[in-house]
């Protein structure tokens, strides 16, 4: 690249540079900072006082709740059993969807459908899933009551076994759509002189599928895995304005937990080395996914 | 093209950076006092004929109104106090802890001589002092009661509560409630963050603990897991719940609009009913529990922090919300004033019902309120898992994390 293209180059992507550097680097580096300090608003420094302090705390991790199988396991474990429950869902729906949607070219309206869940903000969600959820009204309950399934046949927010799973169902819900778009997208990607040399040589269905169509999927598979992780790990407007991480902490997750301790308990150091923490766990994924990326490319 | 763009950008930035230097250039013949309070809807229409006395008292100042919840507006402050900045010039709050710890923090501004002691519940304002001084004011409030709608009962040929004289008596009597049909239970119980659980509580101990034993646990005198404590709740509170006397959580709102169309006997709320239903005469009512000799009370106050840039206008305003203000409020109904120079003809029919039942019984602050902090965080979901669970092992590790974060809090202070 000559000096006269990398000037320019430089200047249009400066703009977004200082952003970024200003309004996401230094206040990360500002939060890890906090997090060494302490909560009491002396800002003297605690080191690692704050992390061992969120591992004692049974609000974050409660291990022995883990053990017995009874709620409140605690923000960290829920969080990671979020993300257990609702990727593969989330993944599958959305992979069968769009499976579905690319056979049928005509029904474009129903991809808009799917992905209203996409475009309505969380804190609605949260309130509209309240009344999903309800006994007396609620859609969902009521249809565990027509089945005659009884111990699903409540409020599921109020009780501990269910409040958590009302919420990962409702964001499987919001997030097929998403899965659905980027998998449609690599669908049409897929040469179809591929899939007719296939059908040419006798391959079935499932063959065409998972020799085929699969490994076209596998990079937005793992777009889809990246997004689908950072937004569960982060996950507070939904909870906030359904759950509040209730009932007893059964559906509280990193996202609110941080909220609570830094801006309900004034714990700022609590709160900056639970957003450390979340940073690091959500680093994995793109990191092996910025790698696999580049790999491929070389 | 390419240089039409470059100058438009240059223009833009130029004129996103001189615009505060050029209002700030024109002069303020009016000064705007920013207020933040929760109300909103029919709410605010009885709060609206504060905002325009005031206004008409004092033709310099324009009154700018934002409605804020407690706990959004305390997520704002932390950040806009950090940096002394402040997005109102006068703030109403539920939390008298609140006051205090932002007080210790200098982030108030304080406010005595605004008021007149005398004029005021005794020991309201003491709550609001740090150091000596008065860092805010009280402002209207409610009861923390049973409601309930008495055409239910009257239609039914049931008691009516009011006159039932023993705890056993109530709870054959909303045995009643239960089987009647269009009833989805007993007692309501609201949803959201938890608050109207903590009512539940505050009443029972209150009732079957004493006004010692609530006074004991606002103050950190006993632990809230104490063997006492422990004995009063596992035998009042936790037969109601095991026999489900208590509905499904609903949206606040809607489980007292639930109420009034009969489908629950009764619902512990805060009396603001008549702010947001029109309710034919008589069919409005509260009870005492059977024994019960107090009744909480709750209260918003006002404060205004330090860094207001109209100090002087805005403690005049704080004044005036305090004694005036309040008798004028009242007038919406569904308030009771702390400010004691209120005329009881100020207040609507119901309200005077209510100002009989608290001329004749013990007033003590709303608990969670007052302690406020972790403590009221922890208390409002802890209260939702008994609830949903109310078995003997969990009342126990309930109480074991509500005296965990009491401790907390309270040691904090």
């Amino acid at each position: 690249m000559n000096r006269k293209l990398r000037i320019e180059t430089l200047v249009f992507i400066l703009p977004a540079l200082l952003i970024i550097f200003f309004f996401m680097f230094l206040p990360m580096l500002e939060s890890l900072n906090a997090s060494f300090h302490a909560n009491d608003g002396t800002g003297s420094f605690v080191g690692l006082k704050n992390y061992i302090g969120i591992f004692k705390d049974p609000a974050f991790i409660n291990l022995k709740a883990l053990l017995e199988g009874k709620q409140p396991f605690g923000a960290m474990i829920n969080s990671l059993n979020w993300i257990l429950i609702h990727l593969p869902l989330s993944m599958i729906l959305g992979l069968i969807c769009a499976l579905i949607m690319i056979k049928l070219p005509k029904y474009k309206y129903l991809r808009s459908v799917i992905f209203l869940g996409m475009v309505i903000p969380g804190v609605i969600t949260g309130v509209v899933t309240q009344f999903l959820f309800e006994k007396s009204s609620g859609m969902v309950s009521n249809f565990f009551g027509f089945l005659g399934v009884v111990s699903l046949y409540k409020s599921w927010f109020a009780h501990a076994d269910t409040a958590l799973l009302a919420l990962i169902f409702t964001s499987v819900w919001v997030w097929t759509g998403y899965s659905m778009i980027v998998f449609l997208s690599a669908l049409t990607t897929i040469p179809q002189s591929f899939i007719e040399a296939a059908l040419l040589d006798g391959a079935n269905s499932p063959q065409i599928f998972w020799f085929i169509k699969l490994p076209f999927l596998k990079s937005s598979m793992r777009t889809v895995v990246v997004m689908s992780i950072i937004n569960e790990l982060t996950s507070f407007d939904m909870v906030y304005s359904s759950t509040y991480g209730g009932p007893g902490g059964a559906s509280n997750v990193l996202g609110l937990q941080m909220y609570l301790e830094s801006f309900r308990y004034t714990r700022f150091g609590t709160g900056a080395a639970i957003a450390t923490i979340m940073t690091v766990i959500a680093a994995i994924p793109i990191y092996i996914n910025v790698r696999n990326t580049i790999r491929n490319r070389g | 093209m390419k240089k039409l763009v470059i100058w438009l950008v240059i223009l833009s930035v130029i004129g996103f950076f001189t615009s505060p230097i050029m209002a700030q250039g024109q002069k303020e013949d009016v000064v705007t006092l920013r207020m933040i309070a929760p109300w909103a809807d029919k709410e605010f229409e009885g709060f609206r004929p504060v905002i325009e006395k005031f206004e008409a008292e004092n033709p310099g100042i324009k009154i700018e109104y934002r409605t804020g919840k407690p706990e959004d507006v305390a997520t704002i402050l932390s950040t806009q106090f950090s940096v002394k900045k402040s997005p109102a010039d006068i703030i109403d709050t539920a939390w008298p802890w609140y006051i205090v710890q932002e007080a210790e923090k200098g982030n108030l501004l304080p406010v005595d001589g605004a008021v007149n002691y005398a004029d005021f519940r005794e020991g309201s304002l003491d709550q609001l002092k740090v150091d000596g001084k008065l860092y805010g004011v009280t402002g209207i409030g409610g009861l923390t009661i049973p409601e309930f709608n008495a055409s239910l009962y009257r239609e039914n040929n049931l008691t009516d509560p009011r006159n039932v004289q023993s705890v056993e008596g109530i709870m054959d009597l909303m045995r009643k409630v239960q089987k009647l049909p269009n009833v989805k239970a007993a007692v309501g119980t609201g949803g959201g963050v938890g608050w109207t659980n903590t009512s539940v509580i505050e009443t029972w101990i209150l009732t079957f603990g004493g006004r010692k034993m609530y006074m004991d646990l606002l103050e950190g005198k006993i632990a809230w897991n104490s063997a006492d404590v422990k004995q009063v709740l596992r035998s009042s509170l936790l037969p109601w719940l095991q026999e489900g006397f208590f509905g499904e959580p609903e949206e606040v709102s809607i489980v007292t609009e639930n109420m009034w169309r009969k489908q629950y006997g009764f619902f512990v709320g805060g009396t603001t009913d008549s702010l947001r239903f029109n309710n034919p005469p008589g069919d409005y009512a509260v009870f005492l529990l059977p024994g019960q000799k107090d009744i909480v009370m709750w209260t918003d106050y006002w404060f205004i922090p330090a860094y207001t840039e109209h100090p002087e206008e805005a403690k005049k305003l704080l004044a005036f919300l305090a004694t005036e203000g309040q008798s004028i409020q009242v007038k919406g109904g569904g308030r009771i004033a702390t400010y004691t120079n209120v005329p009881l003809s100020n207040y609507p029919e119901q309200e005077q019902m209510i100002m009989g039942v608290v001329g004749k019984n013990g007033i003590v602050p709303d608990m969670d309120d007052t302690i406020g902090g972790k403590f009221q965080t922890v208390m409002w979901d802890q209260l939702k898992l008994l609830w949903s669970e109310p078995t003997d092992s969990t009342l126990n590790s309930v109480l074991d994390t509500i005296e965990s974060a009491a401790k907390e809090t309270l040691t904090s202070k």
